[in-house]
């Protein structure tokens, strides 16, 4: 277990550059991420389940301006990591009959929530500690000691990322004896929550900017859609 | 410049946020870039050090390429710049093109779990994230290459033709993003009524199951008051689900 969790810290914390440190290509975003660990671990399907959902919960979650929004790109992958995790380590020491995947996900879904707050957490704190790396290259702004901050900036990330996710995956490991006392849930219930959220988020959006006809449009569309897959 | 240098400081831009910090923000970042540039000079670092750079990182090329064109640039038009590109850029991509693009992959996706019955299933709609990561890096990646060229090349024009480029589809992707949260509502109660349909025998449970979903939905939009709220509503609602579960 300690190796596995160590391989999802480091992958985690490479995808995870993705957010602030290299590129900015969406790769961290969770309905990426997510089915990207999946596949490498061989668990693609849930991986997808679990990016949507998560993605759900934190559409309206925006970086703009200086603002720091909460981190669903690590919660993300805390979640399909600490799914991943406990799937295998009670494959390995449970009977089938005590555990599941919708209980491991209800559990990773929960842990995705306070992932989504320590992760904003520590990249502010992230944020405060490169103070002194731009401290550093402005003092004689040589190309030298721009470079050397840029990279030890790139370090940084990547250790923010390693040492969060690895600390969520060692809790999980942890707490895991306590899922199998979980009930039995469906994947349609998993559902439930976030969908509430991520339509609260847009409903919230519509009010604001009074695009009321355009939604009505949308719903008519989808409903008109549903009933023609249906037929 | 030959493309090679070109490429050179687009790889660099990349780097933009490595270091990113509340007293410098992009700065660093930023610096790294322009001394990719044979014209950067003592002047422009300065300045760039001076203005705490910070921007919306898809409309950096551009600002760039501006160093690169100019021999010297007044610090004022430089920090108005970055204001004026961090506000449409961030307007732009972050507010509109990405939601858009990552609610439109969701709903693929929930789609697929609305007409299966097993996730496992879900065929042809697990192809929906690569729309997202091809689409959003071909608008995004493509602005900042194309400006950091552009800018080099052509000076001012190049900023007042990425603002109008930026501004212009405004409206209509706010129209966009509202038809995509009116279809988002329908899949809800679709995925809603499917999730339960074992409970629901009558068409009035059936519209007392409807008046749920949207009397939930108006609850949640009241609590949902920032950003924040979306992980606390996500623990407490999961964790209400649970006791409900229990009993």
């Amino acid at each position: 277990m300690t190796i596995m969790i160590l391989i999802c810290s480091v992958i985690g914390a490479f995808i995870l550059l993705d957010k602030m440190a290299i590129g900015e290509f969406g790769l961290s975003q969770p309905i990426i991420a997510c089915p990207l660990i999946g596949l490498i671990f061989g668990s693609f399907h849930t991986g997808l389940f679990l990016g949507a959902i998560i993605q759900l919960v934190w559409i309206g979650a925006l970086p703009l301006g200086s603002k720091e929004p909460p981190d669903n790109q690590t919660a993300g992958i805390v979640a399909i990591t600490s799914f991943l995790l406990a799937q295998r380590h009670f494959s390995n020491s449970l009977p089938a009959s005590l555990y599941s995947d919708e209980k491991i996900l209800f559990a990773s879904l929960i842990f995705a929530g306070v992932a989504a707050v320590i992760g904003q957490f520590t990249v502010k704190t992230l944020k405060k500690f490169n103070r002194r790396l731009f401290l550093s290259a402005v003092k004689d702004l040589s190309n030298k000691s721009i470079r050397r901050a840029n990279f030890l900036g790139l370090i940084t990330s990547f250790l923010r990322g390693f040492l969060t996710i690895g600390m969520f995956l060692i809790l999980f490991y942890i707490i895991s004896p306590l899922i199998r006392l979980l009930p039995q849930f469906t994947y349609r219930e998993l559902l439930i929550v976030p969908l509430l959220i991520s339509t609260a988020a847009l409903v919230r959006f519509v009010v604001i900017q009074k695009k009321y006809v355009y939604s009505v449009f949308g719903i008519l569309t989808g409903f008109g859609l549903w009933l023609i897959l249906i037929s | 410049m030959v493309n090679i240098d070109i490429i050179k400081s687009f790889l660099a831009l990349l780097f933009l946020q490595t270091a990113w910090s509340y007293e410098g923000k992009q700065t660093i970042g930023f610096l790294n870039a322009l001394i990719t540039l044979k014209k950067h000079t003592p002047q422009k670092k300065e300045i760039v050090s001076k203005s705490a750079f910070n921007t919306n990182p898809y409309c950096t090329g551009l600002l760039l390429g501006l160093m690169g064109h100019y021999e010297q640039i007044p610090r004022e038009w430089f920090v108005a710049l970055q204001n004026t590109f961090g506000a449409l850029g961030d307007e732009f991509f972050w507010r509109l093109l990405r939601p858009i693009l990552l609610t439109t992959t969701v709903i693929i996706l929930l789609s697929g779990y609305l007409f299966t019955p097993d996730i496992r299933l879900v065929s042809l709609y697990m192809y929906a994230p690569l729309l997202f990561i091809i689409l959003f890096n071909l608008v995004s990646q493509s602005v900042r290459y194309r400006y950091l060229f552009k800018g080099l090349k052509f000076g001012r024009s190049a900023a007042i033709s990425l603002a109008n480029s930026l501004r212009k589809p405004l409206a209509k992707l706010y129209n966009i993003f509202a038809f995509l949260a009116g279809i988002v509502l329908i899949v809800v109660i679709l995925l809603f009524l499917s999730g339960f349909s074992h409970q629901i025998e009558s068409t009035q449970k059936t519209i007392a199951a409807i008046f749920l979903v949207l009397l939930l939905v108006v609850i949640f939009s009241l609590l949902l008051r920032t950003e924040r709220h979306s992980s606390y509503l996500l623990i407490g609602g999961l964790l209400i689900f649970l006791i409900f579960k229990l009993l």
